[in-house]
């Protein structure tokens, strides 16, 4: 915390190298809280590059008592709800998670010694993304803040806007979209 | 335990229950439950299986420019000038100014001294033309539209009154005080305009040239 206060103090003080750090830092995170709101990687640069726009020159407004990486993660999910606005993007509904009818067998792979198998793992994890990916743009943006960034789920309330009941209930969602999205899957693929 | 929970309840807390934020007691209850019925244990292995793939989901790498394009957009030219060039720059700003000064105040002297015209008669000269030039169009349309009649008079009267004020320029610019005086206004109206005008660039050359 005293080394991300310094930083700020650095970058108040128009240290370019202090800027550098910061974006070089937090550009991942902020990027890939992008990606999982647009969908999009190339917005999700442009969001990423007028966050740290915006971030930089209103420093003087951050208020040092808080974790720096919330207030940057709440001005880039705004700015990513914006661009999705603006596109007017058609986010995955729940039902058309339910609807999609392509894949095999995911959950049925058992780790077991073997090219073949090791595939069959590598495709299993690759589905696994996928069907995060498929996800409504705000459980993707909650999981991945909740288990890539192991942000708490006050922080997380604070960066996405949201309250924390709101927070408990669409990890739980986003948990059981996943489970039955797997189960179905794997039903599908169990049959002959 | 299972008897005082319903499962769907249960359900509801597991990842909560995963994630480490139930209180104790809770989480007793809960674990409990799971550990009773196979369902809401089947559902928690299923939850914690999900939150390992989770916590390796695939991650985005940043734009290589990203860096760069931020930078330029916050610092300005700041960001790709090295200190010494900024330096050279201002210094060039600053002698360029004070040879503005030297120059406009010699300007006379440098004419007579390169055999070549008073620069300060060719302007005056110029205001006087097309002065001369309006005068005439005056007289023209008085001559032509016997309506505008009045109007063009009015005009011609103001211009032929316009028509000393070059010859009173020309004598004011003849005195060094004049000179020195004007060269000053210019170059501090340019500093002004350089030190007030909205800029995102605090550091650019501009403002350097005025701080040294």
């Amino acid at each position: 915390m005293s080394e991300e206060r310094d930083l700020v103090r650095r970058c108040l003080a128009r240290e370019e190298r202090a800027y550098r750090e910061l974006i070089r830092r937090y550009q991942t995170p902020v990027v890939n809280l992008a990606w999982r709101i647009t969908g999009n990687p190339e917005d999700a640069a442009e969001v990423a590059q007028e966050t740290f726009i915006r971030v930089l020159r209103s420093l003087h407004t951050y208020d040092p008592e808080r974790p720096l990486k919330t207030w940057l993660f709440k001005i880039a999910a705004n700015l990513a709800l914006d661009a999705i606005r603006r596109r007017k993007r058609r986010p995955v509904s729940i039902q058309d998670l339910f609807e999609e009818d392509e894949g095999p067998l995911l959950e049925a792979v058992e780790p077991s010694p073997g090219p073949e198998a090791m595939l069959q793992i590598q495709r299993s994890v690759e589905r696994f993304d996928e069907l995060v990916s498929e996800m409504p743009e705000h459980y993707q943006a909650i999981l991945y803040l909740r288990y890539r960034e192991d942000l708490a789920y006050e922080e997380i309330a604070e960066a996405l806007d949201i309250p924390l009941g709101t927070v408990k209930v669409r990890l739980h969602r986003a948990h059981e979209i996943l489970r039955r999205k797997l189960t179905a899957r794997g039903a599908r693929g169990a049959k002959p | 335990m299972k008897e005082n929970l319903s499962c769907e309840a249960c359900e509801r807390e597991l990842v909560a229950l995963i994630d480490g934020t139930l209180t104790p007691s809770v989480a007793r209850v809960i674990e409990g439950h799971a550990a009773s019925c196979a369902s809401c244990g089947l559902a928690l292995e299923d939850f914690r299986r999900q939150t390992l793939r989770l916590r390796r989901m695939p991650l985005l790498v940043a734009p290589a420019l990203l860096e760069e394009r931020v930078l330029r957009e916050v610092l300005g030219a700041r960001g790709f000038l090295t200190a010494g060039w900024q330096r050279f720059g201002a210094a060039v700003g600053a002698v360029s100014f004070a040879l503005t000064v030297v120059l406009l105040a010699n300007l006379t002297r440098l004419a007579q001294a390169l055999g070549v015209p008073d620069p300060y008669v060719w302007i005056v000269s110029a205001i006087d033309h097309s002065i001369s030039a309006v005068t005439a169009g005056s007289k023209w349309l008085a001559s032509e539209i016997a309506f505008y009649v009045p109007l063009a008079r009015q005009l011609w009267l103001a211009t032929q009154a316009l028509k000393t004020i070059p010859r009173a320029a020309i004598v004011l610019l003849r005195t060094p005080e004049v000179q020195v005086a004007g060269a000053l206004l210019i170059t501090l109206g340019l500093a002004l305009y350089i030190l007030l005008r909205p800029s995102r660039h605090e550091r650019s050359v501009g403002h350097v040239c005025l701080s040294l």
